[in-house]
């Protein structure tokens, strides 16, 4: 049964949005603090143009590292990978077949009767090895311009999305992600609820004066260097959302933890992000670092195996805790990767930096192959095929199709169409 | 250098020893502040630069978690803070992970730095490259000249020398042959040789030709241009917190060129310059930073305990949350950490037995700040101060209270 906070406390908390609740990524002081002052940001869009499908939810899984997605949804086309990888691919009669022509990687089994879009040749089309060069990339959105250098992608979505909710954007793990800074709406980088417990409880005076002297020393102070300011801000949209959120933990049994939850971080961190939905507080964007090691440089097959078990499990146990809730149809899931992995295996049975991989939606979709196939036959010097889809295109099509709203907002870049509107009816 | 007018409370120098204090150390001790010029204090902490020579100690089961500890644990109260914080720079810098090396490798490697980081950067790089830990981490150990591994040939150039940009990936498939070739006993941590395994034929890295020793390729590589900027950038934005204007890191670099690399000259200049003069606080503290000040300001003795927190603070050392390490940035200011310190703060059983010997409120606001070492606090974190202090007299948990709110004020995390 969908578990909802006090109307009153929401409207409460609700009337607090509109710090700028920058969470604190790279960049300098001076940029920081003038991302929050004085950019115009995106506007949000007048709530009467708002189509119904922005009330719709994302929820965008991080798998950091490097996903090999040609393992996580082999290619059609899969003889001339089969020759550079003589120890590295799974199975091919272990695969599983989800419809519309997709065959998964073994471990995804249980997503077998949910939709799956596939899709394919995704990257950033000027390609570079490093970890935190395509990271970076990819919490930016704009592999080109710097422009957007001070918001990532997740946030100006968000902003884009923003209905004043004093949380629109949650990042879940740690400290907040740099794909989420944004200038306007409310969001939040979460540690793990159970640390909250002198956030919210009234009857304790001891406490009570405890939030109430934070509240207060969290108000505007004249004076304050750019980056005190900015901790400072940092410490309301803190103390508004962490409330919010501790509330939303401690219903049930209190323990945060939901019957039939696999193991796992992925999983622990899916149960909080259904608690967080069914309170329906007004969060639309949930970033999901994965919180396991893609980067398979040795071992691939094996540790590959494992993180696809692990995915599958909480991803499709999600989908059900989402379907018992009646949010099932308003929550749609994408994998996203900072770079693929190399078509030829190297000597310790792993596999190196790549560039196109293939990316994964699940939720209220049907089951199909988009994008488009890399060619193993054309290799640069470096073993890696041309990225023949933008990431940017990939994170536009879902935006729209998904979201209903222009994408070109968010993203610079013409959205590749996914195939998601087809299978979902509007309105 | 600087004049010591120190009036009778020493107030005037109170606010740039503070801030110097937390940038090239780990912030104010007891007493630290109190009638001492800033050209002693200085004098203090620049002799912090030198190694005592301290090891890591390692027990019979090679648990790193005692290991972190006693690091934690100089950090809260050791003699010699500047180097502590130095080793923490290279540590979070050129990293590694007991996720993936054994803790016997992690202890080693935190011994090595703790030799090198106030010495000679080659010096430094010649032992990381070989050492059992940063083999294993980046996936050097057993890479075969055939088809070499190329993280470790990567990231020394991405992350510890050069930065993107200043090589290509041609460089990085040459840096992995010639780094191709050591092995690593998993059970005695000791660094091999396999002559088979490594590259016996001449290659191009960054422009030059030839047969390369591992030895040729880290001259090359700090001979690069891009090499001392590189190094001191990263080594002001950890102490300072903003970025170098272009003239600073061009004198910075010189400095540490013409030295023939060593650091601690380096070190010196910035710490005798901008760590004190800089007066905007623009360096948010490193979570481990800040656990330390809170240790210290609520009496608590250093544990494995202390493990936990540090991990949810975001910085549990020797866990990594990937090879980028930890760097000094407003992240370390988000939300969500903040959610935590503030927990934190709240909820140390030592602090619950503070009792501060005053009895005004302002008395009491004034021994919570002088606590933790704050000098200069805001109007609002002054408002809420006073909002605890009017609620709650000291018996009954009012001076807690007032000393955690200090520890989670903006204040105290930033520098």
């Amino acid at each position: 049964m969908p578990q909802h906070i006090d109307r009153r406390d929401f409207l409460r908390l609700a009337g607090f949005s509109g710090t700028a609740a920058l969470a604190g990524w790279g960049g300098t002081a001076t940029t920081a603090a003038a991302a929050c002052s004085t950019r115009p940001g995106l506007a949000p869009l007048a709530v009467s143009t708002l189509p119904a499908t922005t009330t719709r939810v994302l929820v965008v899984i991080e798998m950091g590292g490097g996903n090999d997605g040609f393992s996580m949804v082999p290619p059609v086309d899969g003889a001339a990978l089969a020759a550079l990888r003589p120890t590295t691919m799974p199975d091919p009669a272990a695969l599983v077949d989800v419809g519309g022509g997709v065959l998964v990687h073994p471990g995804l089994s249980a997503l077998a009767r949910r939709g799956v879009i596939a899709v394919e040749g995704v990257g950033s089309v000027t390609p570079d090895g490093s970890h935190f060069e395509m990271m970076r990339r990819w919490w930016m959105g704009d592999a080109a311009s710097a422009e957007h250098a001070t918001t990532g992608m997740l946030g100006r979505l968000c902003d884009l999305l923003d209905q004043g909710a004093p949380v629109t954007g949650l990042s879940i793990g740690g400290a907040s992600s740099p794909a989420l800074a944004n200038v306007s709406a409310g969001t939040l980088g979460l540690p793990d609820p159970g640390m909250l417990w002198w956030l919210m409880d009234p009857d304790d005076d001891w406490s009570q004066t405890y939030c109430d002297a934070l509240a207060t020393m969290a108000g505007p102070s004249a004076g304050d260097s750019s980056m005190t300011a900015l901790v400072r801000r940092n410490l309301a949209s803190a103390l508004e959302s962490g409330a919010i959120v501790r509330d939303v933990a401690a219903q049930g049994d209190g323990s945060g933890r939901i019957a039939g939850q696999p193991d796992g971080a992925l999983a622990e961190k899916l149960a909080l992000a259904v608690q967080v939905l069914s309170a329906d507080i007004g969060v639309r964007v949930i970033h999901v670092p994965f919180g396991g090691d893609f980067d398979t440089h040795e071992d691939h097959a094996a540790r590959h195996a494992w993180l696809m078990e692990e995915f599958g499990a909480a991803a499709s146990w999600f989908a059900d805790e989402l379907d018992r809730r009646g949010l099932g149809d308003d929550v749609l899931v994408m994998t996203t990767s900072e770079f693929g992995r190399r078509p030829a295996e190297n000597g310790d049975a792993g596999l190196d930096h790549g560039t196109a991989s293939t990316m994964m939606i699940t939720g209220p979709v049907a089951s199909g192959r988009v994008g488009e196939p890399v060619d193993f036959a054309r290799l640069d010097d470096e073993g890696n095929p041309a990225v023949p889809v933008s990431l940017d295109r990939y994170i536009g099509g879902v935006i729209e199709e998904w979201f209903g709203v222009p994408a070109t907002e968010v993203v610079d870049a013409e959205p590749l169409a996914l195939g998601i509107g087809a299978s979902v009816a509007v309105g | 250098m600087h004049d010591t007018t120190v009036n009778e409370h020493g107030v005037d120098d109170r606010a740039p020893i503070a801030r110097l204090m937390r940038r090239a150390a780990f912030g104010p001790r007891p007493g630290d502040l109190d009638g001492r010029g800033l050209d002693e204090v200085c004098a203090d902490v620049l002799g912090g630069l030198a190694d005592d020579g301290a090891e890591m100690p390692t027990d019979e089961d090679r648990d790193v978690a005692p290991a972190i500890a006693w690091w934690l644990d100089r950090m809260v109260d050791g003699p010699a803070p500047l180097h502590d914080k130095l080793v923490l720079f290279w540590h979070s810098t050129i990293t590694s992970s007991a996720d993936k090396a054994s803790g016997a490798m992690m202890i080693a490697q935190h011994n090595l730095l703790r030799r090198h980081a106030g010495g000679n950067f080659r010096a430094l790089l010649g032992a990381v490259v070989v050492d059992a830990a940063m083999l294993i981490y980046l996936d050097a150990a057993w890479s075969r000249a055939e088809a070499p591994n190329e993280n470790l040939a990567r990231e020394l150039m991405e992350l510890f020398t050069l930065g993107r940009g200043s090589y290509t990936e041609a460089d990085v498939k040459a840096g992995a042959k010639i780094l191709a070739g050591f092995t690593v006993d998993w059970d005695t941590a000791e660094v091999g040789v396999d002559e088979d395994a490594r590259n016996h034929g001449p290659v191009e890295f960054l422009g030059e030709s030839g047969m390369f020793s591992v030895d040729r390729m880290l001259d090359v590589v700090c001979a690069h241009p891009a090499c001392a900027p590189f190094v001191t950038d990263k080594l002001y934005r950890f102490f300072v917190g903003t970025e170098p204007t272009e003239e600073r890191l061009a004198e910075l670099a010189a400095l540490f060129t013409d030295s023939g690399l060593e650091i601690a000259p380096v070190v010196a200049a910035i710490v005798t310059s901008e760590a004190i003069l800089d007066s905007a606080a623009g360096r948010p503290l490193l979570p481990i930073e800040w656990y330390a000040t809170y240790c210290r300001t609520v009496g608590q003795r250093v544990g494995p305990d202390d493990l936990w927190n540090l991990e949810l603070l975001g910085q549990l050392p020797m866990y990594p949350p990937n090879v980028a390490g930890w760097q000094v940035g407003p992240r370390w200011a988000a939300s969500g950490l903040q959610l935590v310190r503030a927990g934190r703060a709240i909820s140390s059983d030592d602090g619950a037995e503070v009792q501060f010997d005053a009895v005004s409120s302002g008395e009491r606001i004034d021994s919570a700040l002088a606590r933790c070492g704050l000098v200069e606090i805001g109007a609002a974190t002054r408002a809420g101060l006073e909002l605890a202090a009017a609620r709650f007299g000291s018996f009954g948990g009012g001076d807690q209270l007032l000393l955690a709110l200090a520890l989670a004020s903006p204040e105290a995390c930033c520098s």
